[in-house]
């Protein structure tokens, strides 16, 4: 088992909002709030979106079957395409959805077996839905309650869990206001998505007060990207694209076969824009002290990304209206940080290039995250440098933060697995195509179920609410 | 590694560019599709006054004022800061090779190279986006003639790659058998979407790749920027709607920094969640002018989520790394520059093959890439493969050896 002497600090890990966050929204914005941004446990999986029914990915998220709550420890992706391919008891479905996305001290087992000692804590569905929130009062209502709850969740275990604010883009002023307020209590990171929903692309001039006022608080803005296209099918309504993700879920979803999941590149191609987008423009010249991550979207493509910004910077040298001295590689690998996960052989390879510029995120509890016990260890294979390794996987996001980096977990634990976990046998059996075709799977099982879902159920399901 | 009399290697170069003249659109293109050719794909070049492009019933925007061609812009000798240098408010002269293949030999001999695989520029960049099929199968012929013509300067070192009117799947069948009946070896597929619903991996175009397999052409998967591209067609036109918007301007076109990058990725993306490679065992393919850093990271993404990706319709293999290097017959171009690269040259020097991008202004000369691949450490055997033997194994023809090479 696998066994670490420094504090591995998680840089971007999740919770999945629960029903009472809504009681956090303050009593004389509820009505208001109920027509712009709502959910009910009974109505699942439908919520209330600008007034309209809309099916939310929330529920499923709450459960287990749609990945927001899923992985835990033991519950690899592999093990879960085991899962998904069974029909499962209630019980089952239970274990598999991991309290600790909504419960702090639940998650905090869930941290000791997975060799986390500290973890910032990011939000899922608002982080998914507020952009889209078309009332700037309303949205202003939902991310101070997300952000009260979410603070609420990190103090039930101080030192171990710290909350990222969001914040409310429609209308600046109450961006601005609600990071000075994060800020007073402590929080450390805002977290901004860099997509165009309602025009909203945060480059924009309306947007220079909050990005001088996130300078001037010190906090680090973390560019935190998301899926796009099959999480949130509303979309802009006036037809445009907001994500680049969404040409990556449109191959799947105009063919009638299964679907091509964005979340396989639109993280990246959100960061890929922004990144672009902040190093060519000179924006990291506009706010010097400003301290920006990337959350969410893996580092591999980074290092390409900047070249091509440099090569661009260099042709366009008379054209360009940045006339900063720095190159756009330069200003990102001094300004900023970027996060990274398990399955990053490139990054493993260029341990030299990322050792002071990565943070380590496990994306935990969403479907596709690791645990550190896996990062080490590839970490290890790829024979990454002790010393770099603890620069990644620990001091370099708690130096940005300002956090004391703190050891509670030292060596990897046996997991207590029920009689009905998948043997590593049947792990590796499932690996073959067949075992997961559609034609095979039990009706009942969540395999079975995903595509109905995703062809019946959030196609054309928009309605008024009555 | 094979090389010249001076000790230089031989380097095959799979992505080159044209600057297309205008008798394409005035000699080569039939009379008969001519005044219609003017509504859906027309360029002009007049003195004074620059290139104009009509696409659609409408003239293309310039997006900024830069007269620069920058398609052809480079040379040999030239660096990337003595084009940052250029006055954007003269126009200069595209270089001679551009258009000629005579000059374009001897900007080959200067910069090293044996043979290259030569791109359309406006055709790729406008023309997948023209709405009509019979003209635009018409103008794929033209074209297609006037390549194999600016190729015959000499057939062994100047390979052409065809033109598909992939608006129609029908036209662009026969225009691949055309093509391989011409002595054509490559042919140019955009990766985008056709009217909003067709990507590569549509059903739709299933015929067309069973049809480049039996043909035994090469599928070369060469994105463009897409500045003016319409919405939902390819990533360029959000990356230049988003920088437009920007308190900072950035003042030049966003889309062929990154665009690229994203249209090759979604398009390797959508084939391996379809088991496009398993299905298409002989397909020759090669993805282009896009870097190859990417596809590390791009694969292992595949993999995962094809790991938790259930119910599907096909059987898919989800170890995608095996899919993809285990294939045999795909290359991905690569940039000498490429730190990525550069750390895993056991990786890339599998499938990687280069591409000058000549003339565009982000041309390198091969003698500058195999230095850059030199003072980066990269073995000899490994830059022997990613400079030559690749591309030529894709190709599936010997690639000329100049008098007195060594083998």
């Amino acid at each position: 088992m696998q066994q670490k002497d420094f504090a591995v600090f998680d840089c971007d890990a999740h919770v999945v909002e629960p029903a009472e966050t809504w009681d956090y929204v303050a009593a004389a914005d509820r009505d208001l709030v109920r027509q712009y941004y709502w959910e009910d446990a009974d109505s699942a999986p439908f919520g209330i979106l600008n007034g309209r029914r809309t099916a939310f990915v929330t529920p499923g998220y709450r459960t287990a079957g749609m990945g927001g709550s899923v992985r835990g420890p033991g519950l690899s992706p592999a093990v879960q395409r085991v899962l998904y391919s069974r029909n499962l008891t209630p019980e089952q479905w239970d274990y598999m959805d991991h309290r600790g996305a909504r419960d702090p001290l639940a998650r905090v087992v869930d941290m000791d077996l997975m060799g986390i000692d500290q973890v910032l804590v990011i939000p899922t569905m608002v982080n998914n839905y507020l952009y889209f929130i078309e009332n700037a009062h309303a949205a202003r209502a939902v991310a101070r309650a997300v952000n009260d709850w979410i603070y609420d969740y990190c103090q039930a275990v101080p030192g171990r869990m710290f909350p990222c604010a969001v914040l409310p883009v429609q209308y600046p002023a109450f961006a601005v206001e609600e990071a000075r307020r994060v800020a007073e209590k402590g929080f450390r990171v805002v977290a901004l998505r860099p997509i165009d929903a309602q025009g909203l692309y945060p480059n924009q001039t309306a947007f220079d007060g909050l990005w001088s006022t996130i300078e001037a608080l010190g906090l680090v803005v973390g560019m935190h990207t998301f899926p796009a296209g099959e999480t949130i099918l509303a979309g802009n309504r006036d037809g445009r694209q907001y994500s680049p993700g969404e040409l990556v879920w449109l191959q799947g979803s105009t063919t009638d076969d299964h679907m091509v999941t964005s979340q396989t590149a639109s993280f990246i191609y959100e960061a890929m824009a922004w990144v672009a987008y902040a190093t060519l423009s000179g924006f990291l010249d506009q706010y010097p002290n400003l301290r920006m991550t990337v959350f969410e979207s893996n580092a591999g493509w980074l290092p390409a990304v900047l070249e091509q910004c440099d090569h661009a910077y260099r042709l366009y040298r008379n054209l360009r209206q940045h006339k900063g001295s720095r190159l756009p590689s330069e200003a990102f690998l001094q300004q900023c940080k970027i996060s990274f996960e398990a399955d990053e052989g490139a990054v493993f390879s260029m341990h030299e290039y990322f050792g002071d510029v990565a943070i380590w995120a496990s994306d935990v509890y969403h479907h596709d995250a690791a645990d550190a016990w896996e990062v080490i260890r590839k970490m290890d294979k790829a024979g990454v440098p002790y010393e770099t390794k603890v620069k990644m996987l620990s001091t370099n996001a708690c130096q940005l933060y300002g956090i004391e980096p703190r050891l509670f977990v030292t060596e990897e634990a046996e997991l207590n697995l029920p009689d009905w976990f998948p043997t590593p046998a049947e792990v590796e059996a499932a690996r073959a195509p067949e075992h997961v075709l559609l034609a095979n799977v039990p009706p009942g099982s969540f395999a079975s179920l995903q595509a109905q879902l995703l062809q019946g159920l959030f196609l054309g399901v928009e309605g008024e609410v009555h | 590694m094979a090389t010249t009399p001076d000790s230089s290697p031989l380097v095959l170069d799979f992505d080159s560019h044209v600057l297309e003249p205008d008798e394409i659109w005035t000699d080569y293109l039939e009379e008969r599709f001519q005044a219609a050719a003017r509504d859906v794909f027309w360029k002009e070049e007049a003195p004074g006054c620059g290139t104009e492009i009509v696409l659609n019933g409408a003239v293309v925007p310039r997006h900024r004022p830069d007269w620069i061609d920058r398609a052809g812009s480079w040379r040999p000798g030239r660096s990337w800061d003595e084009t940052g240098a250029l006055d954007p408010r003269a126009a200069a002269v595209p270089c001679a090779g551009a258009r000629d293949g005579r000059a374009r030999l001897a900007d080959l001999d200067a910069a090293g190279i044996a043979a290259q695989v030569v791109f359309p520029t406006y055709f790729g960049e406008y023309f997948f986006v023209a709405r009509n099929p019979g003209v635009a199968e018409a103008l794929a012929r033209a074209y297609n003639r006037w390549i194999v013509d600016f190729c015959s300067a000499d057939p062994a070192r100047l390979l052409p790659a065809a033109v598909l009117p992939l608006q129609s799947v029908n036209a662009s069948i026969r225009e691949a058998r055309r093509a391989a009946e011409a002595g054509i070896r490559v042919v140019t597929l955009r990766p985008m979407y056709f009217e909003r619903t067709r990507f590569l991996n549509h059903p739709y175009f299933d015929p067309l790749w069973t049809e480049l397999e039996r043909l035994d052409l090469v599928a070369a998967v060469h994105p463009y920027p897409g500045s003016t591209n319409p919405d939902w067609s390819s990533h360029g036109p959000f990356l230049e709607r988003v920088a437009g918007k920007g308190a900072l301007p950035i003042g030049h076109a966003i889309a062929e920094v990154v665009a690229p990058i994203m249209d090759a990725s979604t398009f390797l993306i959508g084939q391996l969640f379809y088991a496009f490679l398993d299905r298409h065992p002989s397909l020759r393919m090669v993805i282009l002018h896009s870097k190859a850093s990417w596809l590390p990271l791009i694969l292992e993404k595949i993999e995962g989520y094809l790991t938790i990706t259930v119910g599907t319709t096909i059987p898919v293999r989800i170890d995608a790394e095996e899919v993809f290097y285990g294939h045999g017959s795909i290359g991905i171009g690569f940039d000498a520059d490429e730190q990525v690269l550069h750390a895993m040259p056991d990786l890339f020097s599998r499938v990687a093959v280069w591409g000058s991008r000549y003339p565009n202004h982000d041309a390198m000369a091969a003698g500058e890439a195999v230095e850059r691949l030199r003072a980066a450490k990269v073995p000899e055997e490994a830059i022997s493969d990613l400079m030559h033997h690749n591309g030529a194994r894709l190709l599936g023809v010997g690639v000329p050896t100049p008098a007195g090479s060594r083998p």
